[in-house]
């Protein structure tokens, strides 16, 4: 038979067939729609993730971290001694908690040996601490404003999250020995504008917040307010951190420049400096961070001539743990790679089901041809037409429900994308669809959808093509 | 063009071996008409399927144009029915969900025809059985012996060497059934179409050129 003739048959046997034939192509159209609509989604997740690796990861900038090994290994230890009698308290322990950031340090010495390594443009010393609250200082002739709140500590050096949109980085300095010239600067994000600029009457950008015109807050000052550290746990238990009745002191900083608005964050990028100074504050350490700890990390950049993998694994033949800002953005799509696997499953495991739909229909169709394909058979069908005729069935119901399911997720996609819009999370990740459709997607799992009709076919067919003849044409 | 030799065919039917054919020998010449007579259980419906390819032979040669057929392969067995037999069953066995043009185009679409020269054909064939202006219409639109015709046009379209009729009038009042006979006699008077009809009744048997009677699955 020619294939258009195949076609014609098929075309036949669905309109005899309608009601059955469309609910078993429902089935798989629900499988096809939960594989596209999960993996829609996921790769709505991945796609957002994708973006802010472009945006933000960078393979030549480097975080370097000391020793986490040995923080592994402490937390196994620490494992073993649940429910064991108390160990004698060593001078090692005592130690670690005066030290109680973690004990763990980028040395001056580890920094040198950092700059030592071919293609290593620059070594930054990075400490990261917790910022209470943030307020605008007043000019002589303004009002005290509000305190806001901060989402993440300081960093120094670099701002290493996007560009800058305005001004300039806060003074770069390698060393700790440099620290005493330096200026307190700060980079903030755009946000902290439009919180300062809506004040109503008081509003000190002048309403140009409200247009969305961040750059008055460069060369304004901001006060800084850190809290020490007791009291940076116990803001765990009561989190409103600006009204902390504790311990606290406030620091001044000029705002020299705009980062890039981070959708997760609003930041605060201050000069080493200042971070030091915050820092030593917030431990109740004044050796905190001293010429030979230079920082809790380093942000190492690779020269655009070196390769950033190269020297990486010089950096981890230090002892020390080296990951690309890329890198740590490609950790964090790797956990959604697998959250997307187990949606997935879940799709084929709705279109495994629905075969048996297919299966079932075709077995009902044979018994009910059996007859006709007993006359096809005697006017010359050979095995080979007969099975393929009824694969080519299934298949063809796999095709028609695998397109239905596709087109109905992406149908719910797009309005789910639209719904999503209302709910503050969305619309503040800016450029996230919650679903994502690409081509591959579509024409996959309508592909598939055709496979698994066509798989589910096999048995039937091989079933029809089998048939005797004389008992068929015998058959009522 | 029709040989078979010491035909022998058995079943086994609830563990009894059942002689269906024992030692069949019998040869049809081209252009003949041939009754094959028997009362049921004679083994001439065995006999049948045997000449149509639909089944084979456990002992004994069948040769149909010089090809034995027990030794062809299935997809050549099913090429021998596409193109050496016209069927015609007792019950039509017209498709019912195809008109009555496309029942007759079916052998030529199996065969991988194009549908313009199939159509060309099978209206030349309905032509032929009296039944051109009833080309589009469905079996159950159609009466018992317009049935027959149509299957008459569908066992010739593919240009057969012999038609094989299995109680070809049986299902057919008296008047019907001479029409029948009646046309097949004048194809194979006009077109010198071999036919084989398979019968248990001697009157339509009488009106074939010649007939060969079974019994007990042997030539009597």
């Amino acid at each position: 038979m020619r294939a258009s003739d195949y076609l014609e048959e098929i075309v036949w046997s669905f309109r005899k067939q309608k009601l059955r034939t469309f609910l078993t192509a429902t089935g798989i159209g629900i499988g096809s729609f939960a594989l596209a609509i999960m993996v829609g989604l996921g790769e709505g997740l991945q796609s957002y993730i994708d973006s802010q690796i472009k945006a933000f990861g960078n393979p030549r900038v480097v975080m370097v971290f000391p020793e986490v090994a040995k923080q592994g290994q402490k937390f196994l230890d620490q494992l073993k001694q649940v429910g064991q009698p108390a160990e004698e308290l060593t001078e090692e322990d005592e130690r670690q908690k005066k030290n109680s950031r973690g004990g763990l340090w980028i040395s001056a010495e580890q920094a040198d040996a950092l700059r030592a390594i071919p293609g290593v443009e620059s070594v930054a010393p990075f400490v990261g601490l917790e910022i209470d609250g943030i307020r605008l200082a007043a000019a002589p002739n303004e009002a005290e404003m509000p305190w806001y709140r901060v989402d993440f500590g300081t960093l120094t050096s670099n701002p290493i999250m996007g560009a800058l949109t305005a001004g300039r980085l806060p003074a770069a300095v390698s060393s700790a020995s440099d620290a005493s010239g330096a200026e307190e600067e700060c980079v903030l994000s755009p946000q902290y504008a439009r919180s300062f600029g809506a004040l109503g009457d008081k509003d000190p950008s002048g309403g140009r917040a409200r247009k969305g015109d961040a750059s008055w807050l460069v060369g304004r000052e901001v006060e800084l307010r850190v809290a020490k550290l007791s009291n940076v746990a116990s803001k765990f238990v009561f989190r409103d951190p600006t009204k902390y009745k504790s311990e606290r002191r406030t620091f001044r900083a000029r705002v020299v420049g705009l980062a890039e608005e981070s959708p997760l964050s609003r930041v605060v990028f201050a000069s080493l400096p200042l971070g030091r100074e915050m820092a030593r504050y917030q431990s109740q350490n004044p050796e905190l961070l001293s010429e030979e700890k230079i920082g809790f990390q380093a942000i190492v950049r690779v020269a655009a001539t070196a390769d950033p993998k190269k020297v990486k694994d010089e950096i981890r033949k230090l002892g020390l743990v080296a990951q690309s800002t890329e890198e740590q953005l490609q950790q964090v799509s790797q956990v959604f790679l697998v959250l997307d696997s187990f949606l997935t499953v879940f799709g084929l495991l709705a279109l495994v089901v629905a075969t048996f739909g297919i299966v079932n229909t075709l077995l009902m169709a044979i018994t009910e041809r059996t007859r006709e394909i007993g006359v096809m058979k005697a006017l010359g069908a050979t095995r080979s037409t007969v099975r393929r005729l009824f694969a080519v069935e299934a298949a063809a119901i796999g095709l028609v429900g695998g397109a239905g399911g596709a087109l109905f997720a992406i149908l719910v996609g797009l309005a789910g994308n639209v719904i999503a819009q209302r709910f503050p999370v969305a619309a503040a990740l800016k450029g996230y669809s919650v679903f994502v459709f690409p081509w591959w997607l579509v024409l996959g799992s309508i592909a598939f959808a055709t496979l698994v009709g066509a798989l589910a076919g096999i048995y039937p067919a091989n079933r029809a093509a089998r048939l005797d003849p004389i008992d068929a044409l015998r058959h009522e | 063009m029709i040989r078979t030799q010491d035909l022998i065919k058995h079943y086994v039917l609830g563990g009894e071996t059942i002689r269906a054919l024992d030692g069949v020998s019998i040869g049809i010449e081209e252009g003949e008409s041939v009754a094959i007579l028997g009362p049921s259980g004679s083994g001439k419906s065995t006999l049948m399927h045997l000449l149509g390819g639909l089944d084979t032979p456990t002992g004994g040669t069948i040769e149909v144009d010089g090809a034995r057929l027990g030794e062809l392969p299935e997809p050549a067995l099913a090429r021998y029915r596409n193109e050496k037999v016209g069927f015609v069953f007792q019950s039509y066995n017209l498709q019912p969900h195809l008109t009555a043009i496309e029942n007759v185009e079916l052998p030529l679409k199996l065969r991988g025809t194009e549908r313009k020269e199939r159509r060309a054909l099978a209206l030349e064939r309905l032509a032929e059985v009296g039944l051109k202006d009833r080309a589009g219409h469905r079996p159950t639109e159609l009466s018992g012996g317009q049935r027959q015709r149509v299957s008459i046009a569908r066992a010739l379209v593919g240009g057969p060497h012999f038609v094989l009729a299995d109680e070809p009038t049986g299902n057919l009042d008296t008047k019907t059934g001479q029409e029948i006979v009646d046309l097949f006699l004048r194809l194979n008077r006009e077109k010198k179409l071999t036919l084989v009809v398979v019968t248990h009744n001697p009157e339509l048997a009488a009106l074939m050129g010649r007939s060969i009677a079974l019994r007990d699955g042997k030539v009597a």
